[in-house]
Protein backbone atom coordinates (compact mmCIF):
# COMPACT_ATOMS: atom_id res chain seq x y z
CA UNK A 1 0.00 0.00 0.00
CA UNK A 2 1.27 3.26 -0.81
CA UNK A 3 1.57 5.62 1.95
CA UNK A 4 -0.06 9.31 1.04
CA UNK A 5 1.53 11.90 3.10
CA UNK A 6 -1.57 14.40 3.12
CA UNK A 7 -4.13 11.71 4.33
CA UNK A 8 -1.85 10.53 6.68
CA UNK A 9 -1.65 13.98 8.04
CA UNK A 10 -5.29 14.60 8.08
CA UNK A 11 -6.12 11.14 9.77
CA UNK A 12 -3.97 11.65 12.54
CA UNK A 13 -3.74 15.82 12.87
CA UNK A 14 -6.48 15.54 15.27
CA UNK A 15 -4.93 13.26 17.86
CA UNK A 16 -1.24 14.59 17.78
CA UNK A 17 -2.73 18.10 17.91
CA UNK A 18 -4.55 17.24 21.25
CA UNK A 19 -1.51 15.20 22.72
CA UNK A 20 0.67 17.80 22.19
CA UNK A 21 -1.79 20.35 23.54
CA UNK A 22 -1.93 18.16 26.07
CA UNK A 23 1.92 17.81 26.93
CA UNK A 24 2.98 21.62 26.29
CA UNK A 25 -0.13 23.60 27.20
CA UNK A 26 -0.06 26.33 24.39
CA UNK A 27 -1.25 26.34 21.31
CA UNK A 28 2.14 27.72 19.40
CA UNK A 29 4.07 25.44 21.10
CA UNK A 30 1.95 22.65 20.20
CA UNK A 31 1.32 23.54 16.56
CA UNK A 32 5.29 23.59 16.23
CA UNK A 33 5.26 20.10 17.91
CA UNK A 34 3.06 18.31 15.67
CA UNK A 35 4.32 20.13 12.48
CA UNK A 36 8.13 18.92 13.37
CA UNK A 37 6.62 15.57 14.00
CA UNK A 38 4.51 15.33 10.54
CA UNK A 39 8.34 16.82 8.64
CA UNK A 40 10.32 14.13 10.56
CA UNK A 41 7.46 11.32 9.66
CA UNK A 42 7.29 12.59 6.16
CA UNK A 43 11.44 12.54 6.25
CA UNK A 44 11.11 8.98 7.59
CA UNK A 45 8.86 7.84 4.61
CA UNK A 46 11.30 9.24 2.18
CA UNK A 47 14.33 7.77 3.51
CA UNK A 48 12.86 4.24 4.33
CA UNK A 49 9.46 3.49 2.49
CA UNK A 50 8.83 0.49 4.75
CA UNK A 51 9.43 2.26 8.08
CA UNK A 52 6.63 2.15 10.47
CA UNK A 53 5.00 5.52 10.45
CA UNK A 54 1.21 5.35 12.26
CA UNK A 55 -0.98 6.87 14.90
CA UNK A 56 0.74 5.32 17.99
CA UNK A 57 4.90 6.34 16.36
CA UNK A 58 3.28 9.94 15.95
CA UNK A 59 2.36 10.07 19.75
CA UNK A 60 5.87 8.34 20.73
CA UNK A 61 7.69 10.94 18.42
CA UNK A 62 5.95 14.07 19.86
CA UNK A 63 6.59 12.79 23.53
CA UNK A 64 9.86 12.47 22.52
CA UNK A 65 10.30 15.56 21.18
CA UNK A 66 8.69 16.90 24.53
CA UNK A 67 11.04 15.14 26.53
CA UNK A 68 14.31 16.31 24.97
CA UNK A 69 13.20 20.24 26.14
CA UNK A 70 11.39 19.37 29.25
CA UNK A 71 13.78 16.90 31.22
CA UNK A 72 12.03 16.31 34.50
CA UNK A 73 10.88 13.49 33.93
CA UNK A 74 7.00 13.25 33.69
CA UNK A 75 6.99 9.83 35.76
CA UNK A 76 9.00 12.08 38.78
CA UNK A 77 5.11 12.70 40.26
CA UNK A 78 3.57 9.76 39.34
CA UNK A 79 4.29 8.31 42.83
CA UNK A 80 1.63 11.41 43.90
CA UNK A 81 -0.36 9.50 46.66
CA UNK A 82 -4.02 10.27 46.53
CA UNK A 83 -6.54 11.54 49.59
CA UNK A 84 -9.62 10.32 50.50
CA UNK A 85 -11.53 13.48 49.15
CA UNK A 86 -14.93 12.15 47.71
CA UNK A 87 -15.53 11.26 43.88
CA UNK A 88 -17.35 12.37 41.05
CA UNK A 89 -20.46 9.85 39.99
CA UNK A 90 -21.23 9.52 37.05
CA UNK A 91 -24.95 11.37 37.27
CA UNK A 92 -22.71 14.69 38.23
CA UNK A 93 -20.15 14.05 35.63
CA UNK A 94 -22.79 14.06 33.20
CA UNK A 95 -23.79 17.43 34.18
CA UNK A 96 -20.61 19.11 33.71
CA UNK A 97 -19.58 21.27 30.98
CA UNK A 98 -16.81 19.81 28.10
CA UNK A 99 -14.61 22.65 28.44
CA UNK A 100 -14.63 22.41 32.73
CA UNK A 101 -13.84 18.79 32.43
CA UNK A 102 -11.17 19.92 29.86
CA UNK A 103 -9.71 22.81 32.19
CA UNK A 104 -9.70 20.18 35.25
CA UNK A 105 -7.30 17.72 33.18
CA UNK A 106 -4.96 20.60 31.68
CA UNK A 107 -4.69 21.75 35.85
CA UNK A 108 -3.16 18.20 35.88
CA UNK A 109 0.99 17.46 36.52
CA UNK A 110 2.57 16.47 33.25
CA UNK A 111 2.14 12.80 33.99
CA UNK A 112 -1.12 12.77 35.44
CA UNK A 113 -3.01 14.45 32.40
CA UNK A 114 -0.96 12.48 29.61
CA UNK A 115 -1.72 8.91 30.92
CA UNK A 116 -5.08 10.46 30.99
CA UNK A 117 -5.03 11.97 27.56
CA UNK A 118 -4.31 8.68 25.85
CA UNK A 119 -6.77 6.83 28.09
CA UNK A 120 -9.85 9.07 27.08
CA UNK A 121 -9.09 10.83 24.10
CA UNK A 122 -7.00 7.98 22.22
CA UNK A 123 -8.62 5.28 23.62
CA UNK A 124 -5.91 3.24 24.72
CA UNK A 125 -5.14 0.65 27.09
CA UNK A 126 -2.32 0.74 29.77
CA UNK A 127 0.82 -1.11 27.79
CA UNK A 128 -0.34 1.34 24.61
CA UNK A 129 -0.05 4.21 27.43
CA UNK A 130 3.66 2.13 28.80
CA UNK A 131 5.26 1.87 25.06
CA UNK A 132 3.73 5.83 23.92
CA UNK A 133 5.47 7.58 27.20
CA UNK A 134 8.23 4.69 27.88
CA UNK A 135 7.51 3.64 31.39
CA UNK A 136 7.30 0.27 32.34
CA UNK A 137 3.66 -1.64 32.38
CA UNK A 138 3.91 -2.68 35.53
CA UNK A 139 4.53 1.85 36.45
CA UNK A 140 1.86 2.65 33.58
CA UNK A 141 -1.05 0.84 35.36
CA UNK A 142 -0.75 2.04 39.01
CA UNK A 143 -0.44 5.27 37.37
CA UNK A 144 -3.13 5.66 35.37
CA UNK A 145 -5.45 3.89 38.45
CA UNK A 146 -3.63 7.10 40.40
CA UNK A 147 -3.81 9.73 37.88
CA UNK A 148 -8.30 8.65 37.35
CA UNK A 149 -8.85 8.85 40.92
CA UNK A 150 -7.33 11.74 41.39
CA UNK A 151 -9.34 13.29 38.16
CA UNK A 152 -12.46 12.38 39.44
CA UNK A 153 -11.29 13.86 43.39
CA UNK A 154 -10.63 17.37 40.97
CA UNK A 155 -14.01 17.11 39.21
CA UNK A 156 -15.67 16.74 42.52
CA UNK A 157 -14.33 19.70 43.81
CA UNK A 158 -14.48 21.37 40.63
CA UNK A 159 -18.69 20.71 40.76
CA UNK A 160 -18.62 21.43 44.54
CA UNK A 161 -16.58 24.86 43.77
CA UNK A 162 -19.14 25.70 41.25
CA UNK A 163 -22.77 24.71 43.31
CA UNK A 164 -21.29 27.28 46.08
CA UNK A 165 -20.74 29.68 43.94
CA UNK A 166 -24.43 29.34 42.32
CA UNK A 167 -25.62 29.36 45.76
CA UNK A 168 -23.96 32.18 46.65
CA UNK A 169 -25.02 34.19 43.78
CA UNK A 170 -28.89 33.54 44.24
CA UNK A 171 -28.54 34.54 48.21
CA UNK A 172 -27.31 37.79 46.35
CA UNK A 173 -30.07 38.15 44.29
CA UNK A 174 -32.79 37.25 46.98
CA UNK A 175 -31.29 39.32 49.63
CA UNK B 1 -6.84 -11.66 44.94
CA UNK B 2 -9.89 -9.50 46.64
CA UNK B 3 -12.12 -6.95 45.24
CA UNK B 4 -10.16 -4.02 46.62
CA UNK B 5 -7.48 -5.27 44.61
CA UNK B 6 -9.60 -6.38 41.33
CA UNK B 7 -11.21 -2.93 41.61
CA UNK B 8 -7.57 -1.49 41.13
CA UNK B 9 -6.94 -3.36 38.25
CA UNK B 10 -9.98 -2.96 36.30
CA UNK B 11 -10.78 0.33 37.10
CA UNK B 12 -7.87 1.03 34.06
CA UNK B 13 -9.57 -2.12 31.99
CA UNK B 14 -10.24 -0.73 28.48
CA UNK B 15 -12.45 -2.89 26.19
CA UNK B 16 -10.98 -3.30 22.61
CA UNK B 17 -7.49 -2.91 23.29
CA UNK B 18 -4.74 -5.56 24.54
CA UNK B 19 -6.05 -5.33 27.85
CA UNK B 20 -8.68 -7.75 26.67
CA UNK B 21 -6.05 -10.79 26.31
CA UNK B 22 -3.74 -9.62 28.64
CA UNK B 23 -3.69 -12.50 31.92
CA UNK B 24 -3.44 -9.17 34.58
CA UNK B 25 -7.30 -8.90 34.04
CA UNK B 26 -7.88 -12.33 33.90
CA UNK B 27 -9.08 -13.02 37.60
CA UNK B 28 -10.66 -9.63 38.00
CA UNK B 29 -12.40 -9.90 35.14
CA UNK B 30 -13.67 -13.42 36.38
CA UNK B 31 -14.54 -12.43 40.00
CA UNK B 32 -16.58 -9.71 38.14
CA UNK B 33 -18.62 -12.54 36.60
CA UNK B 34 -19.19 -13.89 40.10
CA UNK B 35 -19.81 -11.24 41.99
CA UNK B 36 -23.06 -8.93 40.82
CA UNK B 37 -21.85 -6.08 43.30
CA UNK B 38 -18.34 -6.09 41.59
CA UNK B 39 -20.19 -6.35 38.16
CA UNK B 40 -22.34 -2.74 39.25
CA UNK B 41 -19.46 -1.38 40.15
CA UNK B 42 -17.06 -2.19 36.93
CA UNK B 43 -20.38 -1.11 35.05
CA UNK B 44 -20.31 2.34 36.51
CA UNK B 45 -16.58 3.01 35.61
CA UNK B 46 -17.00 1.87 32.31
CA UNK B 47 -20.34 4.40 31.84
CA UNK B 48 -17.91 6.86 33.43
CA UNK B 49 -14.87 6.55 31.22
CA UNK B 50 -17.38 6.59 28.06
CA UNK B 51 -18.63 9.29 28.81
CA UNK B 52 -15.27 11.36 29.38
CA UNK B 53 -14.21 10.18 25.69
CA UNK B 54 -17.45 11.30 24.78
CA UNK B 55 -16.67 14.55 26.09
CA UNK B 56 -13.54 15.31 25.13
CA UNK B 57 -14.34 13.83 21.76
CA UNK B 58 -16.67 17.16 21.37
CA UNK B 59 -13.31 19.55 22.08
CA UNK B 60 -12.33 20.22 18.71
CA UNK B 61 -8.65 20.74 18.29
CA UNK B 62 -7.71 24.42 16.91
CA UNK B 63 -5.80 24.59 13.81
Amino acid sequence: MSFKFEEFVQENFAPAYRFAFCLSLAHDRATRLVDTTFQEAEALRKHNAQAKVDRTWVLETLHRKWRACHPVLPEADLDAGTTSEPLISLENAGEMDCDAVLKVLHSMSPAHRLVLSLFYFEKLGFNEIARILQLPPETALPSLARAKVLFRQLLEERRRASDTQLANLVLDHSG
Amino acid sequence: MDNAEAKQLLQVFRHGTEDSRDPIFREALTRVERDSALEAWFRQEQDFDALMVAMFREVPPKK
